[in-house]
């Protein structure tokens, strides 16, 4: 069940059979100057597969959607229709290929992130987004959590678009010495990086804490799972409330370890 | 009307809109949201005139059918309604309905929103109907009963 079986990049409007690669996908959109917009996280390495081979309809089931929602919106939000099959063993479809569509329920969104539990999908129908004109992520480094959190929280209430933010602390990394904070914005602007550049050098900032831009060649790099699991044994995913407190946070992790997660000898956890 | 349509058969479909509102001896102005598709075709009737407001929802009917015949669908923005509820089986087939239907019935086994509109009325009655033959058989267990037993 593979194939894309409608492309129409004037008309914002993509369908492909559910066990299409999501890598796939993201070659021909890219090679019309289009994306995913909700940009979802490749969890392929992270069941131990090789990265690449996760499907557009593994994507939907599970609303797996990466740092764009932020900005964007959820998998869920960009799904036109579907075409699948129900617990009775019957074929059925919802929704379909036009952005404005009232026609009945909206199944298609209900089943996103239903993780199979509801129908099996065969085929989905989504939008898709042109690519950003020029994107510059500015990376923060040894910034401590809290810190991080404030110039994150200050990053997200100036005008600018925030399309993406990660902290990404040293035991997460293999080798990684300091903490270091991304903020991705678009329109880039010469100017960007100097409104955002003050925030760098916050008082209890290390002395190797001058924001940077991250080089283009880091970027796909950078979005890899496998970077970040390196040799982690278990990782673990934590959806929490948009202002969940680093109180909340540390609660959660400890709750997650104190509660059923048995590791191995020698696991190293890592929350993403 | 209100029926939404894949923006490359724009041309076409205006076309075949005028053509079928002159052969039911109509008038129609067409607007539209250019950038995604949305017809609002405006079928104009003398509603003095008898039988003029029949032939004016059989053109819409027509306009509708073509809409979903180019991959399109029969609303999108107004809602199916009251007006456009026998038409859902021009986009849907009767599994798709029930499966909807099924839906409702969680939420709303009563109808006590909205009744009348969206679906059918001969599909909500079978909806309804197996509904109820179904809890009569013991086919679907109540949310107490343990499933083992209710084998």
């Amino acid at each position: 069940m593979r194939g894309i079986s409608l492309y129409e990049p004037s008309e914002l409007v993509m369908s492909a059979r559910a066990g299409t690669p999501v890598s796939q996908l993201e070659v021909e959109l890219a090679s019309r100057g289009q994306m995913l917009p909700f940009e979802p996280i490749d969890l392929s390495p992270a069941v131990g597969s090789d990265a690449g081979v996760q499907t557009i309809g593994a994507v939907f089931a599970g609303n797996l959607s990466g740092a764009r929602r932020i900005a964007l919106g959820a998998a869920r939000d960009f799904l036109l229709g579907m075409r699948g099959v129900n617990g009775r063993a019957e074929m059925f479809k919802s929704g379909g290929r036009v952005m404005k569509n009232v026609t009945g329920y909206d199944v298609a969104r209900g089943l996103a992130g239903s993780w199979g539990t509801l129908a099996v999908l065969s085929e989905v129908t989504f939008k898709v987004l042109p690519l950003p004109d020029d994107v510059v992520t500015l990376v923060f480094p040894g910034l401590t959590d809290d810190l991080g959190v404030e110039l994150l929280s200050t990053a997200l209430g100036l005008p600018f678009e925030v399309s993406g933010t990660v902290h990404i602390s040293p035991g997460l990394v293999p080798r990684l010495r300091h903490s270091v904070l991304r903020v991705r914005v678009a329109p880039a602007d010469r100017h960007t990086h100097r409104e955002l550049h003050p925030l760098g050098q916050l008082p209890q900032g290390p002395p190797e804490g001058r924001a940077r831009r991250l080089r283009h060649a880091d970027r796909a790099r950078s979005r890899k799972l496998a970077a970040v699991l390196g040799r982690v044994a278990a990782a673990v995913r934590l959806s929490l409330r948009p202002f969940a407190s680093l109180a909340d946070i540390h609660n959660t992790e400890a709750g997650a370890e104190a509660g059923e997660l048995h590791q191995a000898t020698h696991a190293r956890r890592g929350t993403i | 009307m209100d029926g939404t349509i894949p923006l490359a058969h724009l041309p076409h479909v205006l076309e075949t809109i005028t053509a079928i509102c002159t052969r039911h001896g109509l008038k129609v102005a067409n607007i539209f949201h250019a950038g995604d598709g949305n017809l609002h075709p405006l079928v104009m009737y003398d509603a003095n005139k008898p039988g003029e407001m029949a032939k004016a929802e059989t053109a819409g009917a027509e306009i509708l059918k073509l809409c979903v015949e180019v991959g399109g669908c029969l609303t999108g923005e107004h809602g199916v309604g009251i007006e456009k509820r026998d038409l859902m089986r021009v986009q849907f087939t009767d599994e798709d309905l029930a499966l909807q239907l099924r839906i409702k019935a969680v939420f709303d086994p009563d109808w006590l929103l909205n009744p009348g509109k969206v679906f059918p009325l001969d599909a909500v009655a079978a909806s309804i109907a197996s509904r109820d033959s179904e809890a009569l058989s013991g086919a679907v267990p109540d949310r107490d009963t343990n499933p083992a037993e209710a084998a």
